[in-house]
């Protein structure tokens, strides 16, 4: 029994040392919830800065927690990264609500190109995130299996 | 306005402005820079077109071409990402394969 347990031991730190980092599922209903926040706010870009900064404040502390919250996770290098520039102060993001605000309003047709342009940053992350699924738990499954059975 | 030329010139600006900023090594993104200005043509055009006509203004020309840039990272983080995860199964497939014959050879 106690070789087994040993043997169990060792599978999962090497395991774990072989990941690049596990699945969140909070990280991936939190970043489809904060597309949802960044396509709702662009939306609302025709109307005036002044009359939004609720909205604007909400959306950029998003941003900063689920940065915060990436850093607190072991090797997770691409992740913070992604969220990195999000946060980053020359990215298109934050330059859009710097020149909202100068301009007051964003005009449609540039907003009807810009939000796809974003999306599209949302969807690289969501489907990166996604993809760490299989290697966390089928393998993790599988090897305890071997162990257990 | 003549786009092609436009974005011909263009197209050759940045590849000379890597080949002097990286010289040998900017070789290996010439590839990616190519790839990046011949699949946003169509986007280049249209944009270049709102500004000419006044559709936009530009701060928000400057502001979608950020967003290539910026488009540009996250796919090569994705990549990355994704090629790191591509390591760590085939890890976890050789990690099982000696796992099974450990277990048989010691009779667990």
């Amino acid at each position: 029994m106690k070789t087994k347990f040993n043997l169990l031991l060792l599978s999962l730190s090497l395991l774990c040392f072989s990941c690049a980092s596990y699945y969140d599922h909070y990280t991936l209903t939190e970043t489809v919830a904060t597309k949802v926040m960044v396509e709702s706010l662009f939306d609302k870009a025709t109307t005036p800065y002044s009359e939004n900064i609720e909205s604007i404040t909400e959306l950029q502390q998003q941003l900063q927690k689920m940065l915060i919250y990436e850093k607190t996770k072991e090797r997770n290098v691409i992740m913070q990264k992604m969220w990195g520039l999000l946060n980053s102060e020359t990215s298109a993001l934050q330059s859009f609500f710097t020149t909202w605000e100068a301009q007051g309003t964003m005009s449609s047709e540039f907003i009807e190109e810009f939000t796809p342009e974003i999306s599209k940053q949302f969807d690289l992350m969501v489907d990166y995130e996604s993809k760490k699924d299989k290697q966390a738990e089928s393998a993790l499954l599988q090897i305890i299996n071997t162990v257990i059975n | 306005m003549d786009f092609e030329k436009l974005f011909k010139e263009l197209k050759n600006d940045v590849l000379n402005l890597i080949k002097d900023k990286f010289g040998q090594e900017g070789e290996n993104i010439k590839d990616d820079v190519t790839l990046f200005f011949n699949s946003s043509k169509a986007k280049l055009k249209r944009w270049t077109e709102l500004l000419a006509t006044g559709v936009i203004s530009a701060e928000e020309y400057e502001l979608l071409l950020k967003s290539q840039k910026d488009l540009v990272v996250m796919t090569s983080l994705h990549k990355a990402g994704v090629s790191s995860i591509k390591l760590g199964h085939f890890k976890n497939s050789v990690i099982k394969l000696i796992l099974g014959k450990v277990t048989v050879l010691v009779g667990l």
